[in-house]
């Protein structure tokens, strides 16, 4: 998966738009960012990109740049 | 908290049955539910919830439906239900799973691994069968995630299925996921 699709599918599971979902993006202003929105980002991430994290990763996470400093470096091309 | 035994557990978190005195706490957790939208519109009082049990216990009775409430670390944090129990087919629908916000997604990971485990296992059913609203995007990627497919388009919902046998395959890479491999079988004593 590519970053730009990784970015796709993440601006849907915590329901913003794309343009808005910058490394500064603070997950829990999204009402979507609940366990089972935690959930999803998980499976886009582990089952999706096939990008192994550990499973508390997503919970530690505070903005979408947290998320992307683990994830960035295994995505294939932009 | 409860005392209560679950009827299954995993690594602290459980599935105990739902009891009369339940009703205020379902309420709270389901319109406390950031997505009740995609809920069935359900009870909105104690009473109305209590009477909603009192004919649950009654197709429980029946052997068509077990209501649980998800505990962890001795809290009540959530509600899940097995329902349409079709015993000729085997198969079984689940839903109205709702997780108190805040919850760790560990909590709800484990609690669909538990409601397979006391389908599968413990009622020894062989198809799980149900339906999520197609608007729910987040449940449905993680039922996909979890080895469930998709049967035909969605339109207004999303129908999906999970056979005994893929989740027997799946589930001890699911228990190595979250570190809890080492559990092996889960505890099956139904109420």
């Amino acid at each position: 998966m590519n970053k730009s699709a990784f970015i796709r599918e993440f601006a849907a599971i915590v329901g913003v738009a794309e343009s808005e979902l910058t490394p500064a993006f603070v997950l829990s202003n999204s009402a979507a960012w609940d366990s089972m929105g935690k959930m999803a980002a998980l499976t886009l991430i582990d089952t999706d990109a096939k990008i192994e994290v550990p499973f508390n990763f997503i919970n530690t996470c505070k903005t979408f740049g947290d998320v992307l400093t683990l994830v960035e470096p295994q995505l294939v091309g932009e | 908290m409860s005392s209560l035994k679950f009827n299954v557990e995993l690594g602290g978190i459980g599935l105990r049955p739902v009891m009369i005195g339940d009703s205020h706490l379902i309420v709270r957790l389901r319109n406390g539910y950031a997505s009740r939208r995609f809920l069935n519109t359900g009870a909105t009082s104690n009473r109305d919830q209590e009477q909603w049990l009192q004919a649950y216990f009654e197709r429980k009775a029946r052997g068509l439906e077990h209501y649980f409430i998800i505990a962890h670390a001795d809290r009540d944090v959530g509600a899940v239900r097995i329902y349409e129990i079709d015993a000729a087919q085997a198969s079984f629908k689940w839903g109205s799973w709702v997780i108190e916000s805040g919850t760790p997604p560990l909590v709800a990971f484990v609690s669909a691994v538990l409601v397979y485990d006391f389908a599968f296992d413990v009622l020894r059913l062989e198809t799980a069968l149900f339906e999520v609203v197609a608007e729910n995007a987040n449940v449905i990627r993680f039922h996909q995630g979890f080895g469930a497919a998709l049967r035909g388009e969605p339109d207004t919902h999303a129908s999906f299925e999970l056979k005994k046998a893929t989740y027997i395959g799946l589930r001890s890479r699911f228990l190595a996921r979250i570190g809890l491999a080492h559990l092996g079988a889960p505890s099956d004593a139904p109420s």
